[in-house]
């Protein structure tokens, strides 16, 4: 059997001094670098010297434009990636720097891409400290020769227009449009997934976190970069948010499959090891004892006893009964392993070690080929098991 | 100090998607039979237990401990794992063997691939700041490492389809290999770019497998295998996690791994040169199973490891005709160490690679007569 397998993280990580800088200038469009103890700076910056070992002294503003020392063509992007439509990957010299960034650009076609070429920054329209400020890179023929003398002032004046009024800034950058598109065509394809609602929720709230005192502090991010002599210094990013969505398709294995399809049938199976006798429910393939597998299937019957338990009384989110109420490692009738499930029909303090129970199966009409076909054990009020008929099982 | 032997190999075949689960015991069970069997070993000869996994590979936490359900853990092993290749944890058992804490070590390296999405899976491995966040696939990186060493003119589309090339047809050979036969290289240059400038034939197959390789000390070695394969080189380095601040054309760390390894001073007790500057040279190994899961990369490897034209490169077929993730470097020394085993080989190199763009690598040196004691790990 095999079905989907929905794992979703949204990590929350620290930057650190170095990437802190980097982060809270990308959040006000710029991009620094760290200039290394070779003289050679480094873009996006190093935390440690790779020669050295020692932080970066101070970090240097670099260019928003540079040149494409490699590439290669995306014809189908994954999810995740900075564009929905065919992209390039490119390793990118920022003017300034001495070594590549990684990003995309959107160049449209393989053909108009070559090693050499000049690209430039495309910003995402709400930057908040995170490498996906960058939209993207697109390609950019400079104006004229003197085009990197020109490149900060260029930069600089929509910058500060988008500061000041981000819908200017939105209209200056035409090709921003279709990045948004690009995006917003990435989300019917999340769509599927539950968890891509409360990505991008978190996403943006991390940005509403950071962007918010940022901009406050916006009007002295220029500059506080450019000289030392900033009276204040806006507020600095100190996390990120990086959502991780991965899709499986997980498989059970030929023994897991059978008793699940078992439970459909409201029957438990089984398997008892060839090598030592010993019967597992559920089965696992292999005895974990004797690392042979496991073939010969057993038929359990729905009652057992108590080998342990405790009692919860902690409530927490999603909880399906009220506490205190207590989960019991269950041994069956002629298991040689217990599993766990909810012991209801009887006040907590109640329960004991030895207590013989029963399955209380739901409505057939509700069965699935899922354990939770049971929906608790309860007591049968039958006389105790002796204690030695299961301590080898504790 | 302790001298250390490979002493026995086995490896599941590699498959698209096999029917297992993700806790490897599917693929496990034969394989640890098999090895055992071959080697006249039982379970509770096995003084350590190291496997290689991930739970990336699984989509769950933790998913290594179910595969030790495959060993017969009762009474209970000495075991470890390493979120690595089965070559770290092959690494990680030779140290057993070397420290005297086991004369007989098991390394096991598994991974089911088609669980997931791999080349998604796989940008998980990278700087969690600046390039995971991107989702960068890892045939992209690779592609970009290839044209790099195109425009660099130190590799072409044609030498690359003459790897892949050779590798299938080498592959013919090996029942375990998920893609062989023979094709020509203007065939398969014939062949649309997937990541240009990287067509399939350049990238290894998503599949499933598993790997394991038994060590065992000098003196249990000379016991259980007719012709030991004495490892006398296990070294492994790494390179910079920024992948725009390395020169992707080359691999200081695969340089650095196979001198350590002593690749560049021949056979034990032999007067060998020393390695050439910048890169090792290969002097006296007969055959090199390289992990490469990239056509380009074992050119690249065949540069920075000093192997010469006389070697004997993947005779197996290597990665390209089977990369089953966490089991395909361990494979590689197995399958190094085979040819040692079998006589086919006297000094034979095995490799493992980890992270974007042969960011880690992995060097094993094994020979057929014992010699020299295992050169003094710094």
């Amino acid at each position: 059997m095999r079905a989907p397998l929905e794992i979703g993280f949204d990590y929350t990580r620290s930057l650190g001094p170095t990437l802190s800088q980097f982060m809270t200038a990308l959040a006000d469009r710029r991009i620094l670098g760290a200039r290394a103890a070779d003289g050679r700076v480094h873009a996006p910056p190093f935390e440690y010297d790779p020669v050295t070992f020692a932080p970066p002294a101070d970090l240097v503003d670099v260019g928003a434009e540079g040149s494409v020392t490699s590439w290669s063509w995306m014809p189908e992007p994954l999810e995740g990636q900075p564009l929905a439509h065919p992209f390039a990957w490119a390793l990118i010299r920022l003017d300034g720097a001495d070594t590549a960034l990684l990003h995309a650009v959107d160049a449209g076609s393989p053909t108009a891409m070559r090693t050499g070429m000049r690209v430039r920054v495309r910003w995402a329209a709400s930057p908040v400290g995170n490498i996906r400020d960058i939209a993207c890179f697109e390609p950019y023929d400079p104006p004229e020769q003197a085009g990197h003398e020109q490149a900060a002032p260029e930069q600089a004046a929509p910058e500060q227009a988008g500061r000041e009024q981000a819908g200017h800034e939105q209209a200056g950058h035409e090709q921003a449009a279709p990045e948004q598109a690009g995006r917003e065509q990435a989300a019917p394809e999340q769509a599927g997934h539950e968890q891509a609602a409360p990505e991008q929720a978190g996403r943006e709230q991390a940005g509403r976190e950071q962007a918010a005192p940022e901009q406050a502090g916006t009007g002295q991010a220029g500059t506080a970069a450019a000289g030392a002599t900033a009276p204040e210094t806006p507020q600095p990013v100190t996390m990120i948010t990086a959502p991780v969505r991965l899709h499986y398709e997980h498989t059970a294995s030929p023994e897991e499959s059978s008793y699940l399809r078992g439970l459909a049938a409201g029957r438990l199976l089984g398997q008892r090891c060839r090598v030592c006798g010993k019967v597992y429910i559920p089965p696992r393939g292999a005895c974990p004892t004797d690392g042979v597998p496991t073939t010969d299937e057993v038929e359990l019957p729905d009652t057992g006893t108590v080998t342990t338990f405790c009692v919860v009384n902690v409530p927490y989110p999603g909880q399906r009964v009220a506490p205190p109420y207590v989960t019991a490692a269950v041994l069956l009738d002629g298991a040689d392993i217990a599993f766990q499930h909810l012991i209801l029909g009887c006040e907590a303090s109640e329960v004991r070690m030895g207590m013989r129970v029963t399955a209380v199966w739901r409505p057939r009409d509700e069965w699935g080929t899922t354990p939770e076909n049971i929906d608790h054990f309860r007591p049968t009020g039958e006389p105790d098991a002796p204690y030695e008929s299961y301590s080898h099982h504790l | 100090m302790t001298d250390a032997a490979v002493i026995g190999f086995a490896q599941s075949p590699c498959v698209r998607r096999g029917d297992g689960t993700t806790s490897g015991v599917e693929m496990l069970v034969p394989i640890f039979q098999k090895v055992l069997h071959s080697t006249g070993l039982a379970k509770d000869d096995i003084g350590f237990w190291c496997s290689g996994s991930s739970d990336y590979m699984a989509g769950r936490a933790f998913s290594f401990v179910q595969a030790v359900d495959a060993i017969g853990a009762f009474p209970p092993i000495m075991e470890s794992h390493v979120e690595m290749d089965g070559a770290w944890a092959l690494y990680e058992a030779w140290l057993k063997i070397l420290t005297g804490e086991a004369d007989v070590a098991l390394a096991y390296g598994f991974g089911k691939s088609s669980a997931g999405d791999l080349r998604r899976v796989l940008a998980l491995q990278l700087d969690p700041y600046l390039l995971a966040p991107l989702w960068p696939d890892s045939v992209s990186i690779a592609a970009l490492q290839a044209r790099l060493g195109i425009e660099a003119g130190m590799w072409s589309e044609k030498e690359m389809a003459e790897v892949a090339a050779r590798s299938r047809a080498a592959a013919a050979g090996n029942p375990q290999a998920q893609v062989s036969g023979e094709i020509s290289a203007e065939e398969l240059l014939d062949r649309p770019y997937i990541a240009d400038p990287l067509r399939a034939h350049d990238c290894a197959p998503v599949g499933d497998g598993a790997a394991v390789v038994v060590l065992a000390s000098g003196e249990r070695a000379r016991e259980l295998c007719p012709r030991p394969a004495w490892i006398t080189g296990f070294e492994h380095r790494i390179d910079s996690a920024s992948l725009g601040a390395r020169d992707l054309t080359t691999a200081p760390s695969a340089a650095a791994a196979a001198r350590a390894a002593g690749v560049g001073t021949g056979r034990a007790g032999s007067a060998g040169g020393p390695g050439a500057p910048g890169g090792a040279s290969g002097v006296g190994i007969d055959c090199a199973e390289l992990h490469a899961p990239f056509t380009h990369q074992e050119i690249l490897l065949r540069g920075a490891l000093g192997l010469g034209d006389d070697v004997r490169i993947n005779p197996s077929g290597g990665a390209l005709c089977g990369n089953p993730m966490f089991a395909a470097g361990l494979a590689r020394i197995g399958t190094a160490a085979r040819e040692i085993m079998s006589g086919r080989a006297d000094r034979a190199l095995g490799h493992a690679t980890s992270g974007p763009a042969l960011q880690q690598n992995l060097v094993c040196v094994m020979e057929a007569q014992e010699g020299s004691p295992v050169k003094e790990a710094l």
